[in-house]
């Protein structure tokens, strides 16, 4: 039912930096098109910047005012610092946030300035569209915290819209081979699963494994999977396994099509996840999906995202860590209750859902007032 | 230093909260009962298995106390040469924020049908405009960006030169004190830590024997000493840490130490670094925590210490009188000064940190 409004709803276009097909919240944008016509809209995507693959999915920033902004509202994707944050905020239309969280910049600044710059604008931006916007939704409790802190005054979560079925499919033969003959070697495989980058922490994994390979099982295994983001942060990730001795029981494994990515949740024993920042952090729910037991510092959003399929450690300590994963890997009990965990939390974050969960904050937000009163500025 | 975002501590022993939010019955004091309440207990008790079990590893000798903490410094020292934020930060985001052209020009017009025919001019114009619009955004976009970075190259060399100290393998500063026995002003400092609210560290302990000294009166101390080998320096049986007091002191959390207490390097420390150790002390110490500084008086410190020593160093003793007003300036409150030594050419500046 559309809210009765002067002028009527008749469009809702998004805005967002970069489109693309494999990330998590171009995936979600997508979704929320598909919703937003299904609801009735007109719906268009306008992109700063998109992957090859999906160019023609939606329309060039410089479209967007192409249209008749009579009856039309504007939803931003915020993730990161970008120029089409300023288009959007100059724009007339009455508009709306989704906030996937945005990285604190002091975690890049001395490994990648030049990104932790857009994330710093980001934070400004977030900022800053807040007294221009009518109703922002978050992806996560903890993501629409710093909305309301931020000066956002009308609010609500909406999960990611994630297809989880598409994060299933048969494993690559070749990896599962190889990883099922490491297996038959001995030694605990850990594997994490994310961007090769300051925030994500893999040095803390470092660290934690050389402490776990040497109290408990000093043949175990680290795998990480993941694109990396400049070079800085991975050639010291490499020294300084060399340098804490686990050079030789560290595979880096670099970006891999999906097929591999799934021969990696299913031939590994753990997942550990040791972010400083965390928005949402899709990897997690993709072990749920492979019913990989998870041992997780609870920074930021994780522990709304892990719920009770996992370990969630109020610190990295390198020692805490390994007891965990000890824990995790000799109990089979825990296993099972953190896998049955896993099967909810995948259920409640599952598309259908999901989808419901948009659609509901969408209505709730065509019908909050006009003039809603934005809370103090947190700047 | 990155900083971290302090994790939820409800999340080790507490229910989640997207037990609640799936509708399970709560019983009257909020719990969540089923198949899910029986999970979330068995990871509460595992994670409380795996806290016993680290309490028992670091009971057992298993790991350093300072483990963590030194492994952290090392993969730092690997890192790039962090930027500091300031003053040039806000330039630099006005031109970030400025890099934005806008190709739509707007047609609202107060003429009957002017608001169509800029419309249709727009829209005539409009393939024409955004070719150039793409390029010339993409080039501010790489100014935008080709500035920050030199503006935090900029303050990046700036911090470098405030605090050079000369790469040659300088003589170290005086210790005055003998292989085993502690400084004129041990009596100073043991009267002073005595009621210190918690552990005492002292920097560049050298052999220990303050923090003999400070034992043997029952204080919990321990030291700092770059210098000190994997058994503290020449193995003194004490806990010495291989790091800078200001690099310890960055490490620590706030409010954590008992008392601070700082010589040999701190005279020949730069004056920034002096002020940003007065500062870093009132933070770390909790209320009634004790920050002592010892040194060599200036002119003493001109006399005695070697030529090349004296011309290469990056900073020289400070003035009692400047410990004083530093820590007076960071909320120590009384700050006492003793005079001491051969011919009184010593002093030792003692500051209770105040209640907030």
């Amino acid at each position: 039912m559309r809210p009765g409004h002067a002028p009527a709803v008749r469009r809702i276009d998004q805005v967002i930096p970069t489109l693309a097909s494999r990330d998590a919240i171009g995936q979600h944008t997508t979704a929320a098109r598909q919703v937003l016509r299904e609801m009735g809209f007109v719906s268009d995507i306008f992109y700063a910047n998109a992957s090859a693959d999906v160019l023609r999915d939606g329309r060039p920033l410089e479209e967007l005012g192409d249209e008749d902004p009579t009856g039309r509202w504007l939803l931003y994707q915020l993730s990161i610092g970008s120029p089409a944050g300023e288009v959007f905020a100059k724009r007339p239309e009455p508009k709306l946030v989704d906030y996937h969280n945005i990285t604190p910049a002091e975690l890049l600044r001395a490994w990648e300035p030049s990104v932790a710059e857009e994330l710093r604008l980001g934070r400004s931006q977030l900022v800053r569209l807040a007294p221009v916007t009518r109703f922002a939704m978050a992806d996560s409790a903890f993501n629409e915290q710093e909305l309301r802190s931020a000066g956002y005054g009308a609010t609500a979560v909406a999960p990611l819209m994630i297809d989880l079925e598409a994060l299933a499919g048969s494993p690559d033969p070749v990896v599962a081979a190889r990883l099922l003959r490491a297996r038959a070697e001995g030694g605990t495989g850990l594997l994490f699963v994310g961007k090769v980058a300051p925030h994500k922490a893999q040095h803390d994994l470092l660290k934690a494994l050389a402490v776990y390979r040497r109290l408990y099982d000093p043949r175990a295994r680290l795998r990480i999977v993941g694109g990396a983001i400049g070079d800085a942060y991975p050639e010291a990730l490499a020294r300084f396994a060399s340098m804490l001795g686990v050079d030789d029981a560290v595979e880096m494994v670099g970006s891999v099509p999906h097929a591999e990515l799934v021969a990696y949740y299913e031939g590994s024993d753990v997942f550990v996840c040791l972010s400083d920042h965390e928005g949402f952090c899709v990897p997690l729910l993709e072990a749920m999906m492979h019913r990989l037991p998870i041992v997780a510092f609870g920074a930021a959003a994780v522990p709304d995202t892990v719920g009770d399929a996992g370990l969630v450690l109020p610190d990295k300590q390198a020692l805490r860590v390994a007891a965990a994963v000890d824990r995790v890997v000799r109990d089979e009990s825990l296993r099972a209750a953190m896998a049955d965990a896993a099967a909810d939390q995948v259920a409640q974050l599952s598309l259908g859902p999901s989808r419901a969960a948009f659609r509901g904050v969408i209505e709730q937000a065509l019908a909050a007032p006009a003039q809603s009163a934005p809370a103090q500025s947190a700047q | 230093m990155l900083a971290r975002r302090a994790p939820p501590e409800a999340n080790v022993v507490t229910c989640s909260p997207g037990a609640a939010e799936e509708g399970r019955p709560p019983t009257a004091d909020g719990a969540v009962e089923g198949p899910a309440a029986e999970r979330h207990a068995v990871v509460t008790g595992a994670l409380e298995e795996v806290e016993r079990e680290v309490r028992r590893r670091v009971e057992a000798g298993a790991v350093a106390p300072d483990e963590d903490r030194a492994l952290d410094r090392a993969f730092r020292r690997l890192a790039p040469s962090p930027g500091s934020t300031g003053r040039l930060r806000s330039v630099t985001s006005l031109v970030a924020d400025a890099a934005v052209i806008d190709p739509q020009v707007p047609v609202a017009s107060q003429r009957p049908g002017g608001s169509m025919v800029k419309r249709l001019v727009r829209k005539a114009v409009g393939w024409y405009v955004r070719f150039f619009v793409a390029q010339i955004a993409r080039f501010q976009g790489a100014v935008a960006r080709a500035v920050a970075v030199l503006a935090e190259e900029l303050e990046d060399l700036r911090a470098r030169t405030q605090r050079a100290a000369s790469p040659l393998p300088l003589p170290t500063a005086a210790r005055r004190e003998g292989p085993d026995r502690a400084p004129w002003w041990g009596r100073v400092a043991l009267s002073s830590l005595t009621d210190a609210p918690g552990r005492v560290v002292h920097g560049d302990c050298g052999t220990g024997a303050l923090l003999e000294t400070l034992a043997g009166a029952g204080i919990d101390a321990y030291g700092t000493d770059p210098s000190a080998g994997p058994g503290g320096p020449d193995g003194p049986p004490r806990e010495v840490l291989a790091v800078s007091l200001l690099e310890h002191l960055a490490d620590m959390g706030d409010g954590t130490l008992g008392g601070v207490v700082a010589e040999g390097g701190v005279e020949v420390l730069p004056v920034a670094e002096c002020e940003q150790l007065v500062a870093m002390a009132a933070q770390r110490l909790a209320p009634g925590g004790v920050l002592l500084v010892a040194s060599a008086s200036p002119a003493a410190w001109a006399a005695s210490a070697s030529p090349v020593l004296a011309d290469l160093a990056p900073g020289r003793p400070l003035h009692p009188e400047t410990w004083a007003f530093l820590m007076g300036h960071s909320g120590f409150d009384p700050v006492t000064v003793h005079q001491g030594g051969p011919d009184d050419t010593e002093y030792v500046v003692a500051g209770v940190l105040a209640a907030p």
